[in-house]
This record gives structure tokens, sequence and C-alpha cells, in this order.
């Protein structure tokens, strides 16, 4: 039980009487990378926000090392933020930037100089002490705001998608940096972003959520590979979603067709979503598919093409690294291991 | 072209109602008429300025007008923060309340003082309900003070009261996220990204205050009470406008210079310039 080093029990969260975060449960381990994923509107920063303790629950209860601190104010809280916009003070240079919170707590001004150039170092703008924030880049004033974060030495450093403003090279080498300082320093991350690909790259652990509530919690492997439900599935990269029947264990029929496939345990004809992800969608000769359909369009993404197959009046997306012409007649496959069956939702 | 064009009204408008007449006062200032009527350049009416009658006038105007600043300050800061704090549906109306008083006539808000400190206005009236005796509340400092801190406090507000709605609430979270408590929050962080709407409440309550005639008039009754009083008395009455001028031109040195010193106490950040009303 320790080892949870925050815990949220029954946490809602209301603004003028609209549920936000409908009463969820959630812990993040010591150590771990956390990521919080959802789509805008979900829930995912509020829930940060009450971490941090910007925002107190409607209801519930939040834990940090067992003890707990629903009301405490974020000032006494061994917690620190990384901001969506950074939110460096533009008054004070890079130095006192970051010297901020070692001096809020007394610390010598020799401490200081000594941690603020460690933290410098290791965010790799050594020699910025006298900038002013404003001369900085998006990509140099993020570095400085994680280093005034972690200055602190807080036990659990709370993200919020602090990568959204970067572009994409900058994004991706920062993920990699942001994964090798947490695993380097090991204070625990909670993470929060609306990028799936950047949630499976760095976590340890996914908490996807959707319109307040908990969809599903598990490793990225996990989410991407057994998603809990529809929603989990065409959040987390690309996904055919169909309505099916299940006629019994291992026969699921949908698209006017039964099909073999590893799931059992639910109710005879009760009726499931079916998920098959785009890549195991293999594109044979017309004779040999299970399915047969028109190719509609071929796009480029460069390490595949991604075609649009219409199978009857289905559409169906299909990620090959070989392509198929427009217009051509084609055989849809797919293994039993590919068709992912999950309950109706609601 | 047509931007110079479009200029053009704004030229005129700057030159003859701004320029033109500030010449003329400086005309004015530095030219003498002798008994004879002969008119001749001379500096003597800034030398008369500086006897020491006009001095200790000076005097009591910058300081009355500095204790106006201060106290408009002292009130007007606080007023901002909970006005910026005020929830949406209520702020909207608190702003009018501070808005609508000057839609009135200044003279009328100024009169109105009059009936409620005067000798049988309303305070005094209370006063003798109560069997006290009564007091002169009228026609001393406190009233022009009053008067003055009543009429330029909202010039007070609402620059700070603007500078606090766009301040990006993200920075004090981050400053309560690294360890501030309120009192650190606000000293750190609060009050020096306030201080751009401060010099222009600053700027906007001192400059009226120290050039004001009207209210030290009213409240104060006639004699060289402000040096804004000289001024008028000068024009109006004496008719000394040679002077009158010098005085005025003397004023708004000392104005300029105020502005400048301030300009240069807040000036080290360029992009927090003009966050103000202007």
């Amino acid at each position: 039980m320790s080892d949870k080093i925050v815990k949220g029990l029954n946490i809602t969260k209301e603004f003028n009487g609209v549920p936000v975060v409908k009463n969820i449960d959630f812990w993040v381990k010591k150590n771990q990378f956390l990521t919080i994923l959802g789509p805008s509107g979900c829930g995912k920063t509020t829930t940060l926000r009450m971490i941090a303790g910007f925002e107190t629950p409607t209801s519930g209860q939040l834990f940090f090392e067992g003890k707990e601190i629903t009301n405490v104010p974020p000032y006494m809280r061994q917690i620190n933020t990384v901001f969506q916009k950074y939110a460096l003070f533009p008054h004070m240079n890079i130095y006192e930037n970051i010297a901020f919170g070692l001096r809020i707590k007394k610390t010598s001004e020799k401490d200081v100089a000594t941690k603020v150039a460690k933290m410098l170092e290791l965010v790799n703008l050594s020699g910025f002490e006298k900038r002013s924030v404003n001369s900085l880049s998006g990509g140099q004033q993020q570095r400085i705001a994680i280093a005034r974060a972690l200055v602190n030495e807080p036990k659990v450093l709370l993200l919020d998608e602090p990568l959204g403003a970067l572009d994409l090279k900058l994004r991706k080498e920062m993920q990699i940096e942001l994964k090798n300082m947490q695993k380097e320093l090991g204070i625990t991350f909670v993470y929060v972003t609306h990028d799936q690909e950047e949630a499976l790259t760095m976590s340890d652990k996914i908490i996807i959520m959707n319109q307040g509530e908990i969809q599903q919690i598990g490793s990225p492997t996990d989410i991407y590979n057994e998603p809990e439900n529809a929603f989990v599935a065409d959040f987390i990269g690309e996904s055919n979603i169909f309505t099916g029947t299940m006629l019994e264990d291992f026969r699921v029929k949908f698209c006017d067709r039964e099909f073999v496939c590893v799931d059992k345990g639910f109710e005879r004809n009760e009726m499931v979503d079916v998920v098959v992800r785009p890549e195991d969608v293999r594109l044979v000769p017309k004779s040999e598919g299970l399915l047969t359909g028109v190719v509609k369009s071929v796009v480029f993404k460069g390490v595949h093409y991604e075609m649009l197959v219409t199978e009857n009046d289905r559409e169906w997306m299909v990620h090959s690294t070989t392509m198929e012409r427009e217009g051509t007649e084609v055989g849809l496959l797919m293994t039993p291991d590919d068709i992912h069956i999950m309950c109706k939702e609601g | 072209m047509i931007k110079r064009l479009a200029s053009g009204p704004y030229l005129f408008w700057l030159i003859m109602f701004i320029i033109v007449p500030l010449l003329m006062v400086f005309g004015y200032s530095i030219v003498q008429t002798d008994s004879s009527g002969n008119l001749s350049v001379s500096f003597s009416n800034f030398a008369r300025a500086f006897d020491p009658i006009y001095i200790t006038v000076l005097g009591r105007s910058l300081k009355i007008a500095l204790e106006a600043t201060a106290i408009c300050l002292l009130m007007g800061y606080p007023m901002a923060m909970i006005l910026a704090k005020m929830n949406v549906k209520y702020r909207t109306f608190a702003v009018m309340m501070f808005v609508v008083p000057m839609w009135m006539n200044f003279l009328l808000r100024t009169y109105a003082w009059m009936t409620i400190l005067g000798k049988n206005g309303v305070l005094n009236g209370i006063l003798s309900f109560f069997g006290l005796p009564q007091v002169q509340f009228l026609y001393s400092e406190g009233a022009v003070l009053l008067g003055m801190v009543y009429n330029f406090l909202p010039f007070m507000v609402l620059p700070i009261y603007t500078v606090l709605m766009k301040m990006d609430s993200s920075l004090i979270e981050a400053a309560e996220d690294l360890g501030g408590n309120k009192v650190t929050v606000f000293s750190k962080v609060i009050l020096p990204l306030s201080i751009p709407g401060v010099l222009s409440g600053v700027s906007m309550v001192f400059m009226p205050a120290v050039s004001t005639f009207v209210i030290s008039n009213l409240l104060y009754g006639g004699q060289y009470m402000l040096i804004g009083n000289l001024i008028e008395q000068q024009y109006l009455v004496v008719n000394d406008w040679n002077f009158g001028s010098a005085v005025a031109m003397i004023l708004m040195a000392l104005i300029l210079i105020s502005m400048a010193v301030m300009n240069k106490v807040g000036g080290d950040n360029p992009e927090d310039r003009g966050t103000g009303l202007w």
C-alpha cells in the first residue's frame, strides 16, 4: 500500500453544478510515469489541478503518502507543477525564476546558486541565468519551467500538456528527455495530455478519461492491445468499429458474416462492439478474403498507406505497406485474435 | 499618402488646440508690460513665482496632491483587488458603481460635499441630533483632501483593476505551487506585476490633484490655497496673464518631471508599459 504516493477516492468535481469529474478512483505509484489521457473537456486537467491543490474536489478524498490532503492548500503540498503555458514570471530573470521556490524555503543563497546551476545543466541551458524570460524560445521556456519545478525536489511532478505548444520535432525530443529525467531523478510524474502517441511513448501507466469518467487504467501495451471499450479503441490509434452479435463463445457475427474470435463469456446473442485495428486487416485477392470490397481512397502516410475500403455500405480503414489502386476489388482478411470484442457502452 | 491625409484632421487639432495655445501661454509667461504699456521680453515673471508666498502655495499643493494620491492608492489597490476577484455576475455591476458617479457633473459632486460638510449640513445635523457640539468640517485642508480623494479615486482603481484582470492567473498558481503563501504570492508576484497599473493610477490622480482649483475653491474658499487657485486668480481676478502663465509653465514642468521620474522607476520592463489606461 505504501507505494501508492497519490490516491484519489470517489473524487467528484462540479463547476456551477455541472460535473466535470465524476466519482473517479485512481492512484499513482512511487516513481511511476502516469499519464492521464483523454480528449479536451474530459476532466483530465481538472483532475491534475485537484492533485496540485488549485481546485478542491466537490466530494471525495485525496491522499498523499497515506495522509489526507483534500483541503491542504497548494503551497503546503510536496508537489510541483509544470504549466501548459509555462507560467514563468516575466518580471524575473531565469535565475530568479528557478530560485523562486528555494528562496521561499529560506535556502541559503549559496545553496540556491549551486542548485540553480545544477538544474540549468540538467535542462541543457547553462549560462542562461541572466537572460529574461521573453528572450527565450518556447522550448527553452518549457525547460526552464521544468527546472523551476524540479529544483524544489518534489515527490510528485505534475505536467499539464507541457509540450502542447512545441513543434513536432522538438516535442519528440522533449518526450525522450522528460522520460530520461524521470528515470534518472526517480520522481513520480503525473502527465496530462490529449496526444495518444505521447502517452504511449512515455508512460508506465495510462488512465484514459472521457466525459469525467475513467474508461481504462493500464500499461500502454494493455491499452493498445486490449482496449476495454469502443471509446478507448477509437481514441488509442485508429480503429474499425462495428456493431455485432455474439452467437456463442468464440463466434461472432458482424458485417453480415460469422467470424471465429478468441473472446468468450458473453451472453448468447448479446449485442457487442467489434474492433479491428487497421494494421490488422490484410488486403488479399478477392477470392481469398473473408469480406470483399472496393478501394475508395489511398493516402500515403510515410511508413504505410492508409486505404479506405468500401464493403457493402460500410467503410474499413486499412493500413498496409503495399498499395492497391483506387477502384480495385479486394478481399479483406483478418485472423481470430485480430478481432476484439467489447461490451456495448451504456 | 492616404495615411498622411487621414492624419490631417488630427494634426490640425493638435496644432490648433494644443500646440498653439501652449505657445501662447509660453509667450505670455516671458513677456512683461511696463507702466507705460511697452512690451518687453523678460523672465521676471518666473523670478516672481519663487517669492516665498508662492513657494508656500506650491509646496502646499504638492503636499496635498501627494497625500491625496497616497490615500487613493491605499484605498484603491485593495478595491481593485476585490473587484478583480469578484464573481463575473457582480463584477460588471460593481465596476459600473465606480464609473456612474463620473457621469455626473464634477461641480455638482463637489457641491454635494458642501451640503454634507457645511455648518448646517448632514454631518453636523447628525452631531447635533446626538447633542454633540458642531464641528467645522468645511473650509479646511481636510475637506479639500476628501474632495480630491472622492473625485479622483476611480482614476486609481480602474487602471489597477485593468492590470489585475489581465494578469495571467497561472502565474499566481505557479507562485502558490512553488510554496508561496498568500502574502508571498502578493508581494513577489501580484504587486510587482501590477506596477504599471499603479503608475498610471498615480499619475492620473496626482496630475489633476496638483492642478485643481475647483475643489479647493468650493471646499476651502477662495484664497491662495493651491497653485491652481493662484493661476485662476491671476487670470480672472488680478488680470495678470503674464504671471499666471509663468506659474502655469512651472506647474507643467513639475508634472513633466514627476512623470519622467515615474517612468524611470517603472520602466525596466518595456513590454508591461501601457498596460494601464494609457
